[in-house]
């Protein structure tokens, strides 16, 4: 009998922990990014007045 | 209106979970020796064993959700996963008497493409070469404690490396038709 060699396709924690902290500096630009657009508006919204 | 890379993650987590408690064992795994072609399609739905299950699950999560975050094209992450998934086919090729069971490559080829996607706020001169360098951490790791038991997980990391390369190439296609 061949012995078969069974290969696990597991993303792993390793390929976990990339997508996370991906996914939380993304997060964390857009907030910022969101901010700034506000208090760009706030701004033109006061010089306006 | 929900979105369409949610709704394609939940429906291959769906399929995944189904799988996993309906058909326990190998038969729709996918082997090089003595195939059956209906394997083809489904290799990627089989799962051997829980931990197996969830990290597939939660890397398939955490990319959907980058994507999705990122206003992704969802043509290009379905494309990035399903060529990611089948480039494990060809590979197989060249390792007599194995058995593949899994999507992690698909999910790979998702993540690779979503990076890309991600550029303007996150370079990929960083996240490429650290996703590679998780990828292979793994066999670094058996390297360091046990030897030859790093040759079974390197083999994993190659179809992985394929995966994330494959998903690559398609996000630099999709960025230059449009």
């Amino acid at each position: 009998m061949t012995d078969t060699v069974i290969i696990l396709l597991e993303f792993g924690l390793g390929g976990a922990v990339i997508s996370l902290i991906s996914l939380l500096y993304v997060r964390r630009e857009k907030a910022k990014l969101r901010r700034s657009v506000l208090r760009y508006e706030k701004i033109k919204r006061e010089l306006g007045e | 209106m929900v979105n369409q890379i949610a709704l394609f993650a939940a429906a291959i987590a769906v399929i995944n979970v189904a799988v996993f408690f309906a058909i326990p064992g190998d038969s729709l795994a996918l082997r090089s020796v003595g195939y059956d072609p209906l394997t083809l399609l489904t290799f990627e739905f089989v799962h051997f064993g829980l931990s197996h299950l969830l990290e597939n699950l939660l890397g398939l999560l955490f990319t959907a959700a980058l994507a999705i975050e990122l206003d992704m094209d969802v043509r290009t992450f379905i494309l990035a996963y399903f060529v990611g998934v089948f480039i494990a086919v060809p590979l197989l090729i060249s390792f007599p008497a194995a058995t593949i069971a899994g999507n992690s490559t698909g999910i790979f080829g998702a993540l690779a493409a979503t990076l890309a996607r991600a550029k303007p706020m996150l370079p990929t001169r960083i996240t490429y070469p650290a996703a590679i360098l998780f990828i292979f951490s793994l066999t670094s790791y058996g390297l360091l404690t046990c030897g030859n038991c790093a040759l079974s997980t390197f083999r994993a990391d190659l179809f992985h490396f394929a995966g994330f390369v494959t998903g690559a190439a398609v996000s630099f296609t999709s960025v230059r038709r449009h």
